[in-house]
């Protein structure tokens, strides 16, 4: 694809060479249209140092700044000019020539070590070879942008070496990319200029593409003041830049050397830093990284992707290495979103993929509602503290606002329930039969309108209650409802029947639920035992069951 | 932890001994972020917040060599010029080193210098080979320097000094958005030294420049601007390259100071150098005072007076002195031969007043 690039050129010249009229070094062409704010110009120039020492007439700086309102990489490309002087005949004059990289670029088709030759071909190697360039308008001090061609970044496999120096390295520029620590210590690369630059472009290839923005890279700041300067990571030949804290990476024996507090920096302790040093995997496409990235930046800073694979190969060996990460993070999260009671059962009944799942979504409703529902139902428990469970996460599943509505003591409507296959209905019935109390008439209207088999219902309602039915109505404690079977083949219907009529608690009730077809005997003695009273029928359903209900009025 | 003034931060809090290292740990950066947490009234309608300080600290955690941490007691000399490009500051800055070596080396003065600083240490060795070669320094990039930190045994009358000498690019000084952030070690020197060459300031006036006297005023335009300082500096404005002073009109006094200015002259034969009162070195002092006087006047009939003026009113002294680096014109950059002891004139001066005045409090 074609690319237009903005450049920037900073040099010295003599005043009469300026389109600024001034003499010394400067900024002397850039992009004007594209950079109106000065102060961008100031903060690109804190960036530029050239320091004369012997063997370094090149070097590079890699930094990413926003510039009218978007991120562009800014590649700075230094040549030292032996030859030439200054305006006072002094030596010491460099070139840098710079080139802006939108953000579509930097993205999508970066690879460093793929562009830089692109872009070496267009560099100015001398002051008289600027000043001629088309590419410059010399009173407006503008200068043009160049047009390179970029395929996308190839999709090849990328093997991080077996070695300790090259891992360690990446962890370090890996944790300074990701914002690891406030005020990260510089990482000081010492070697030429030209290892330095091959070193941090292989490094660089491990780096996700959102993560490149946050690094900026010096190749050569000898002896320079660390104090003031913006840049991260600094190389140098021979004499170490000063101050400030730093981590000393010696290229030549590659040997890393830093102090105690620090070596904390040179582990995996992020998931993204455990899957790239996994080995369970022989090497990695670009999007296998991002796709890890993306995963690993859920875990440890809760920015979700939508970009979940559920048939990924990926996902087994992130969790492999990051099992322990992944069930805390899950703990932590479901603990802030349910409370500590929930979390204890979501984390022994939810498998690793699905926790894992869950915390790259983000938690979507629709997606923790199925797994809090499936959880309740498969351990047959009601939650301590229902109200936990939110109406944005209550709103993704059907079946578990059927449920919260139950906990709610409510009537659940017809139309949700009309939705749930029968299996989810039975399912959802055995769940209120075993966690909910039997005798409350809203959750009789409930699984009514469940419409499911309602033998099973009333078999467990007897069976569960039979006891302390029996003992409550000895006990002279009124019963709510009453629940009549024949159909069933259990002894407690006549029985209860007969204990009514014995104890007269019958009248206290507030109804009756009846399973027809009653016998014809009785049928009459339930209407004789009520027709002093005022029930009214409530649902039939094929006249296979019947409840009634004391009229308030 | 022990305080002393770290030349990389200058500032002089603590400096902690870990293991057999010295490491400073001042603060550099202290980022404050408040948090603001949301927290309901039992009434729930309304909410109060709750503020949560967290600090975010860097330190400087530059490495300090023993030898320089033992010189707490000793005068710390903050040697920063402040100048335009090409005016001279780097030439001055190395040959004042050289000649600090030269004064012991021929026994002006009985001592000896020593480098405490690994900066130092690879600048003993380079200063010579453009003083030897007569080939002036490439231009200076450095925009945040690491000082070139000596120790001075036994200065006459001052005993132990401490110079750090900072060496910056001039065209931090043309632009007001260019002179931060090592307008931080400008803003921490007690005295500061100007550098101008009035020769250069003169012949660079292109019709549509400013005119050399404004130039000058524009240089403290920028300085008192662009450093922000907590208390009344002290200012010494050096005039390089003085021995082109002559074509332009400077009092002849001054002109004949100069050119009697060899090495020689800091030869102050006396025996009670080291009770702090010597009265070759007071004499010497007011030797400079007076040339200082001289200069003042030569630049308020010379239309300075707002330069002056301006300097007077915010800064606590304002003084003037001459020097030549080289002792003569080069061409093209480059020296007719190498630069001898005796080459640069009254090159010690500027030194001379930096001392005066960072360590009046002790002597005067």
């Amino acid at each position: 694809m074609n690319f237009t690039l903005h450049q920037i050129i900073y040099t010295n010249v003599s005043s009469n060479q300026s389109p600024w009229k001034i003499g010394g070094f400067q900024t002397l062409f850039y992009p004007v249209n594209l950079i109106q704010n000065k102060e961008d110009i100031v903060e690109i120039e804190k960036r530029i140092h050239f320091p004369v020492i012997k063997d370094v007439s090149a070097k590079e700086v890699c930094f990413y700044k926003k510039i009218n309102n978007e991120i562009v990489c800014v590649l700075l490309f230094f040549n030292y000019l032996p030859d030439e002087k200054d305006e006072y005949g002094r030596d010491g004059i460099f070139i840098c020539h710079g080139f802006f990289l939108p953000r579509n670029i930097w993205k999508d088709y970066f690879t460093y070590s793929k562009l830089f030759p692109i872009l070496k071909k267009h560099i100015f190697l001398s002051r008289d070879e600027l000043l001629k360039s088309d590419f410059i308008h010399f009173e407006s001090g503008n200068i043009e942008p160049i047009s390179i061609q970029i395929d996308n970044v190839e999709n090849k496999n990328l093997i991080l070496p077996d070695s300790d120096f090259y891992i360690k390295s990446f962890y370090l520029i890996y944790k300074l990319s990701s914002n690891f620590q406030q005020y990260f210590p510089v990482l000081l690369i010492q070697g030429d200029t030209g290892l330095i630059s091959n070193f941090l472009h292989f490094i660089m290839k491990y780096i996700p593409m959102s993560n490149k923005k946050n690094i900026s890279w010096d190749t050569c700041f000898e002896k320079g003041n660390l104090s003031f300067f913006p840049i991260k990571i600094i190389g140098f030949k021979n004499s170490s830049p000063t101050s400030g804290e730093h981590i000393f990476i010696d290229l030549i024996n590659q040997k890393i050397d830093a102090t105690q507090n620090k070596h904390h920096l040179m582990k995996p302790e992020i998931p993204y830093e455990r899957f790239i040093s996994s080995r369970e995997k022989s090497s990695f496409s670009p999007n296998d990284l991002e796709y890890a990235h993306c995963l690993s930046k859920a875990l440890i800073s809760e920015q979700y992707t939508t970009q979940w694979d559920n048939s990924s190969q990926l996902n087994d060996i992130f969790i492999n290495v990051n099992r322990e990460i992944i069930e805390n993070a899950f703990q932590k999260r479901t603990t802030k979103r349910l409370g500590q009671n929930m979390t204890v059962d979501l984390q022994n009944e939810v498998n690793i993929r699905e926790k894992l799942f869950l915390i790259s979504t983000g938690f979507q409703s629709s997606d923790f509602a199925i797994t809090i529902e499936n959880t309740l139902i498969k351990i047959e428990k009601k939650p301590e503290a229902p109200k936990l469970l939110t109406e944005y996460i209550i709103a993704g599943s059907v079946r578990l606002k059927t449920m919260a509505k139950v906990w709610d003591k409510k009537l659940v409507e017809q139309h949700l329930l009309s939705i749930l296959s029968d299996q989810k209905k039975k399912e959802m019935v055995n769940y209120w039969i075993n966690t909910e109390n039997i005798k409350k008439v809203w959750l009789i209207k409930n699984i009514i309108n469940c419409n499911v088999n309602i033998d099973k219902l009333i078999t467990s309602l007897i069976i569960q209650h039979k006891y302390n039915t029996m003992k409550l109505l000895k006990s002279g404690i009124s019963l709510d409802y009453i629940v009549i079977s024949t159909r069933s083949t259990h002894i407690y219907p006549p029985y209860l029947l007969k204990i009514l009529i014995e104890t007269d608690r019958f009248e206290e009730a507030k109804g009756v639920l009846s399973i027809s077809p009653l016998l014809k005997k009785e049928r009459r003695k339930l209407y004789k035992l009520i027709k002093n009273k005022s029930y009214i029928p409530f649902d039939i359903k094929n006249e296979t069951l019947l409840l009634l209900e004391r009229d308030s009025s | 932890m022990k305080k002393i003034l770290c030349p990389i931060c200058l500032s002089s809090k603590y400096i902690k001994k870990i293991d057999s290292d010295y490491i400073c740990k001042n603060i550099l950066n202290r980022e404050v972020i408040i948090k603001q947490k949301k927290r309901k009234t039992n009434s729930g309608s309304s909410n109060n917040t709750d503020n949560t300080d967290t600090v975010n600290k860097e330190y400087c955690n530059t490495k300090l060599m023993p030898r320089y941490v033992e010189t707490t007691k000793m005068h710390k000399v903050i040697i920063f010029i402040v100048g335009y490009r090409n005016h001279g500051k780097t030439v001055y800055n190395d040959i004042m080193m050289a000649s600090i070596k030269n004064i012991y080396k021929n026994e002006i003065w009985d001592g000896y210098a020593q480098f405490v600083n690994q900066k130092a240490e690879e600048h003993y060795s380079e200063i010579p080979k453009w003083i030897l070669n007569g080939h002036c320094p490439p231009s200076t990039q450095i925009k945040d320097p690491v000082p070139i930190v000596y120790r001075m045994h036994n200065v006459p009358m001052f005993g132990d000094i401490v110079p750090m000498f900072y060496d910056v690019k001039g065209e931090l000084f043309e632009k007001l958005e260019k002179i931060s952030p090592g307008a931080k070690y400008l803003a921490k020197s007690p005295v500061v030294l100007f550098l101008v060459s009035l020769k250069d300031l003169i012949e660079n006036n292109n019709d549509d420049e400013l005119e050399w006297q404004d130039k000058l005023h524009r240089l403290l335009q920028i300085f008192d601007l662009g450093v922000c300082r907590s208390t009344k500096q002290e200012l010494v404005v050096i005039l390089s390259k003085g021995d082109k002073l002559f074509d332009i009109g400077m009092d002849q006094k001054v002109i004949d100071y100069l050119n009697e200015g060899d090495i020689d002259v800091y030869k102050f034969d006396d025996k009670t150098n080291k009770k702090k009162t010597s009265k070759n070195v007071l004499q010497y002092i007011e030797n400079m005072k007076n040339i200082s006087k001289i200069i003042r006047n030569w630049l308020i009939e010379n239309k300075c007076k707002e330069f002056i003026n301006h300097a007077d009113s915010v800064f606590k002294n304002v003084e003037f002195c001459i020097v030549s680096s080289l002792g003569s014109d080069p061409i093209d950059n480059k020296m007719h031969r190498e630069i001898r002891p005796n080459d640069p004139k009254r090159i010690l001066d500027p030194f001379l007043w930096m001392i005066e005045k960072q360590a009046r409090k002790s002597f005067f």
